[in-house]
């Protein structure tokens, strides 16, 4: 496919090389082609290559040729990069400089995920996975004791032993797309029409977990199976005017999904009799195959029009309005891939509110800017922008089945759980954004300052809270000398998330109080998240950021940037102790109707960011030049969070005091995290022409290391019964300070070119690429996962005790993307015409 | 309140517009760029240039731009070739000295004769412009020095990278998009010439930018992540980072920041999930962008 590509786009030539050899045509040419060998060792991972193809033997590194007529001004260029790999690029124009152009794209990009997978899953094509045989587990229970599971953890690992096979990851992403320009008569109107063809194919990660709530999940790592594919048409025109500009604009983008649904087997079920279920400790129904729909086809299609003017007082007025529609409507599966053997047909769409998802969802811009100078050395510019996303899905009530599994008595009823009857909600907002900015030149050191305010309230439907945030700004830019220019800004921003609505996840369920019984995980007539937490999108916060840079160029040939970011989000939405169920009046007695939070605020609560900058360039004379670069990032997050027992959300004071797992009102449940994420990244560059014209060294090298730490305090790390005892590790909520994330990437460039002829250039490459990885998260064996048998089962360290499916997880291998350490070189001669 | 002051700004835009008729014609007035030019004439004569400036005439041949107004130059402005842009030179060839030199900022004024138009339609009004960022800090106009864009460094994100520095660092990280595979460049979300969208973004949102490329992520669902829906950029840093799939947290601790519902979701670790392993919350919760499965009420499915 990539040769006929090449080939299609040199045959494109074709009328060119003939029109060239038209007689009396003066035709000018000029062109390249650098091919070359390339021999290097380390590619195994597939981190090495994960948006590149760089591999051994011979390669066609770059091609480029012009053709100009300069009597008609007609011209034809055709330039590749990468030629016949993965990641190749090529580009085919022509057209009459002026006046019209054709300019055909293609661009393909890899993305290589992993070259060390494995799994028993075989892929069958159109989204079925299915396994060679299920793991012969002797305890097909949902709740078995933990010796049981422990047995059947043995049975999987032995199977997984006999199953597994290797599978790549990863997508490879095509665009070919075609742009036609014209512009006609006097080039008061212009046109552009473009079409495109993107195709994505390959694997992607995921998970297929069956079981109908955590504790009796089954779950294993897949790989999904990706085939997208997006056309999409775009047409502008352009109306210039000397004193007003009009442009209209009309996209249309479709997309299709191939493959509408993944069906992946259950490892565990045998399904001896063809059902579509087994029965597990008689209690459980449980699906021999999980099922869920893949990203739907959809369509999206945009009008805008944009409109410039110049105004008096050389002041401009910039508008937009724009109107955006997103459909999909996607056949929808049924609630579950069986019915479970029960009267009601879950494995039906006709117990469906509706069929099809018949979602939509409309969006308005509307979009004005006005700059003026008003008087001399004042400047400016007032704004103002409304977006409103208008959901005009469907609302309607569903009765689901959880992850393809239903209790036995619901199978029986015909019904599930009273929790699952859900409510879609066509969730919405609105955006209005005004302001002000005023920039005043001094009459001193070509000074700049700058104030500015914004307003910004977002209205939104089915959501906590609306927010208005007003934000203010002020800056400075000074240039005390011609070889020095300073820069510092300061913003301050008040956002205000006004009353925040926490039981507004309410609206989503549709059950009665009395459907709940005696159930005291009732999210309706309570509460849904802990009455405490504050969503940081929708909370208060208050911002303070402010930099400086400053650009020094003391010498001729030299240039340096120097700059500094401080950021602060603080999200203190003065949060205090309340009592959720008092207006209710749903606690189980009167002491839970009047329990109260301990009324510190959860979730995200402050982010500071820091980033430090340099990059200076220095050439002291025309055969060398240097550069220098390094960054530092600094981003340190505190969030807290409250564990408690949701079965006890209606009734709080019946909590044994000594359990663990203790009600939503008891302080010493909370836990703190503060994430210290670093990165430093320097870069060097030397470029030398050590014989002029003839012998050329380029070479650099960077190095970036990022790390992640984690301070983890408060239960977990200790009991919530009695903060003076620490959890051990395999205490099943036990959680401490994890090991350091760190991901170091080391990498040099060297070229030495040298043009022996006046049209050729051979040249030496060195790469060297190195990247170690350690990240808790995909290690195979930690304080708190463990692996049965091979890296491809992982359980939770609390196995002894626990009776717990829902941590055990088939995977597809630890560090996906492990650490490499490569070297390359290649040989390339340059042929210049 | 919102839909009145909508109302209103349309009102202002309807009526100032209507003032367009009332501006002075477009082209630039060198003589208020720079008083030098008060006295001096088109010589129409680019010869007269090439007797000096040879060297810079040859290379600006190969450029695009050289190209266009020597094979496809449409109009009066155009056909003054050198001086279309350099203005009226007939003092400077008198006397050859730098008394006709324009300033950065002058000549983006000089560069809006032609290219007020498409994707610059907003310059006037854009963050860079009012950051005093000119035509000239970006691009080279006399040589040839990238294969696109007539940039003033090979590739496009050097260009950007000498002014955010700190964006360098950022797309360095582990996970990022492929910018530095010259797979993506900054123009590929940002439209650095202004545009409607915050922070000079191609798109309306934040989303809608996304949305160029992530079609499969666009839906909309029956089932919507609500927070999703609004801005990406509430859980990922497109810049890059430290975490998997440009998460702005790690695993669950993302998650964490929005939910407290009780047992197994407050947690990083909670024996009855598999959440300090494989990818967190999203091991069981994997369709967290959006469901369209009547089952998906918790992305589950």
């Amino acid at each position: 496919m990539k040769k006929t590509y090449v080939l299609a786009s040199l045959l494109l030539l074709a009328p060119v090389v003939a029109m060239a050899q038209e007689e009396g045509k003066k035709i000018e040419g000029a062109g390249e082609v650098t091919v070359g060998v390339r021999q290097g060792t380390g590619d195994d991972s597939s981190k090495f290559n994960k948006n590149r193809d760089i591999d051994e033997g011979f390669h066609l590194y770059d091609l480029w040729f012009g053709v100009l007529d300069p009597q008609a001004g007609r011209y034809l260029d055709f330039s590749g990069q990468d030629l016949l790999k993965d990641d190749q690029s090529l580009r085919f124009g022509f057209g009459g400089y002026g006046s019209w152009s054709v300019v055909i794209d293609r661009n393909e990009i890899p993305h290589n995920l992993s070259n060390k997978a494995k799994t028993p899953y075989i892929d069958n094509g159109n989204g079925l996975l299915t396994l060679p045989s299920t793991a012969a587990i002797p305890n097909p229970d949902l709740v078995p004791s933990a010796a049981q599971l422990l047995a059947n953890d043995a049975a999987t690992a032995t199977w997984l032993a006999d199953t597994l096979h290797s599978i790549e990851l990863g997508t490879q992403r095509d665009k070919t797309s075609a742009t036609l320009s014209l512009i006609p008569g006097v080039g008061d109107f212009r046109f552009r029409l473009s079409l495109s063809d993107e195709r994505k194919d390959g694997t992607n990660l995921t998970y297929g977990p069956i079981g109908d709530r955590p504790p009796r999940t089954l779950n294993a790592q897949l790989a999904e199976p990706i085939d997208y594919q997006t056309q999409e048409l775009k047409f502008e025109a352009e109306y210039i005017q000397p004193t007003w500009q009009a442009m209209f604009t009309y996209l249309l983008s479709g997309f299709e999904n191939d493959i509408d649904t993944m069906r992946w087997q259950n490892p565990y079920t045998a399904d001896a009799d063809s059902s579509g279920y087994d029965i597990w400790d008689a209690a459980h129904h449980v699906a021999s195959f999980g099922q869920r729909s893949l990203a739907p086809d959809n369509r999206y299609q945009n009008l805008s029009l944009a409109l410039g003017f110049d105004l008096p007082m050389a002041s401009r007025l910039n508008a937009n309005i724009a109107y955006g529609m997103m459909e999909q409507d996607e056949t929808l599966l049924p609630y579950a891939s069986t019915s479970f053997g029960s009267a009601t047909a879950f494995d039906s769409t006709s117990i469906l509110p509706r069929t099809e998802a018949d979602a939509e969802i409309d969006t308005l811009l509307f979009n004005a800017d006005y700059n003026i100078n008003p008087i001399d050395r004042l400047n400016l510019r007032a704004f103002v922008g409304y977006y409103e996303l208008d959901n005009k899905t469907p609302q309607s009530n569903w009765w689901y089945v959880t992850d393809d599994t239903i209790t036995a008595a619901n199978a029986a009823a015909g019904t599930t759980t009273y929790k699952n009857k859900r409510t879609s909600l066509a969730y919405s907002y609105d955006q209005m954004n005004y302001g002000l900015d005023t920039s005043y030149n001094l009459a001193f050191w070509r000074t700049t300052l700058g104030l500015a305010y914004e307003r910004e309230d977002i209205g939104r439907d089915f959501r906590e809270a609306d927010t208005e945030e007003n934000i203010f700004k002020g800056s400075v830019k000074t240039r005390p000398t011609d070889w020095l220019t300073l820069r510092a800004k300061y913003l301050y921003g008040d956002r205000d998330g006004g009353d925040y609505n926490n039981r507004i996840t309410a609206e989503s369920y549709w059950y009665a109080l009395a459907d709940a019984g005696t159930d005291r995980d009732n999210p309706k007539y309570s509460f849904s998240n802990h009455p405490d937490m504050r969503k940081f999108d929708v909370s208060d916060r208050e911002r303070d950021q402010f930099d400086i840079a400053a650009t020094i160029m003391p010498m001729e040939g030299l240039d340096v940037t120097a700059s500094y970011l401080y950021r602060k989000d603080d999200y203190d939405s003065g949060v205090v102790p309340v009592q959720p169920l008092l207006a209710l009046g749903t606690g189980e007695d009167p002491a839970d109707n009047v329990a109260t939070t301990p009324g510190d605020q959860l979730g995200l609560l402050e982010t500071k960011t820091q980033r430090y900058a340099l990059d200076a360039a220095y050439a002291p004379t025309d055969r060398l030049t240097l550069n220098l670069f390094g960054s530092r990032e600094v981003i340190e997050s505190t969030q807290r969070g409250l564990e408690f027992n949701e079965n006890n959300k209606l009734d709080p004071t019946d909590v044994a005091a000594g359990a663990e797992l203790g009600p939503w009102t008891r302080e010493t449940s909370q836990w703190m995290a503060v994430t210290d994420d670093k990165t430093n990244t320097i870069g060097l560059g030397l470029g030398y022409e050590i014989i002029p014209g003839k012998l050329r060294l380029a070479t650099d090298y960077s190095y970036s290391q990022g790390k992640v730490d984690i301070e983890y305090s408060g239960f977990g790390t200790q009991s919530s019964v009695n903060p003076d005892n620490t959890l051990a590790d395999t205490h099943e909520f036990a959680f401490r300070n994890p090991e350091t994330v760190s991901h170091k990437q080391y990498n040099l460039n060297a070229t030495l070119e040298y043009q022996f002829v006046k049209n050729l250039v051979f040249g030496l490459h060195y790469i060297y690429d190195r990247y170690k990885i350690s990240d808790w998260m995909q290690e195979a064996n930690t304080p708190w996962a463990e692996s049965v048998g091979s890296e491809y089962l992982l359980r939770d360290t609390s196995s002894a005790s626990s009776t717990q499916w829902g941590n055990r997880l088939i995977n597809l291998g630890s560090y996906l993307g492990p650490s490499y350490e490569a070297h390359y070189s290649a040989i390339t001669l340059t042929y210049r015409y | 309140m919102k839909r009145k002051l909508l109302k209103s700004a349309c009102f202002v835009v309807v009526g100032w517009a209507a003032m367009a008729g009332a501006a002075e014609a477009k082209e630039v007035d060198w003589a208020a760029l720079n008083p030098a030019f008060a006295k001096a004439a088109y010589v129409k004569d680019k010869d007269a240039c090439a007797s000096c400036h040879a060297d810079s005439i040859e290379a600006y041949k190969k450029t695009v731009h050289g190209r266009t107004f020597q094979h496809g130059a449409r109009g009066p402005l155009q056909a003054r070739d050198c001086e279309a842009c350099h203005g009226p030179r007939s003092k400077h060839v008198e006397n050859p000295d730098a008394s006709l030199k324009l300033s950065a900022a002058q000549y983006s004024a000089v560069c809006l004769q032609c290219h007020q138009d498409g994707g610059r339609m907003h310059w006037q009004n854009s963050q860079h412009k009012s950051g005093e960022v000119n035509c000239t800090s970006c691009h080279t106009l006399m040589k040839k020095q990238s294969d696109k864009g007539l940039l003033a460094k090979a590739d496009e994100p050097s260009v950007c990278y000498s002014c955010h520095a700190n964006v360098k660092g950022q797309m360095s990280k582990q996970s990022r998009h492929p910018v530095k595979e010259g797979k993506m460049a900054c123009s590929s979300c940002h439209n650095p010439h202004g545009s409607v969208g915050k922070n000079m973004l191609k798109g309306a949102t934040v989303n809608e930018t996304c949305f160029n490329c992530h079609q499969e992520k666009r839906g909309p669902f029956v089932w919507e992540h609500p927070v999703v829906r609004e801005n990406c950029a509430n859980c990922h840093d497109v810049h890059g980072s430290n975490n998997n799939n440009l998460l702005n947290a790690k695993g669950s601790f993302l998650c964490l920041q929005c939910h407290s519902y009780g047992g197994h979701i407050n947690l990083p670790r909670y024996n009855r999930t598999s959440n300090p392993y494989g990818e967190g919350c999203v091991n069981c919760h994997n369709t967290q962008h959006g469901s369209n499965h009547p089952s998906g009420a918790k992305f589950t499915r």
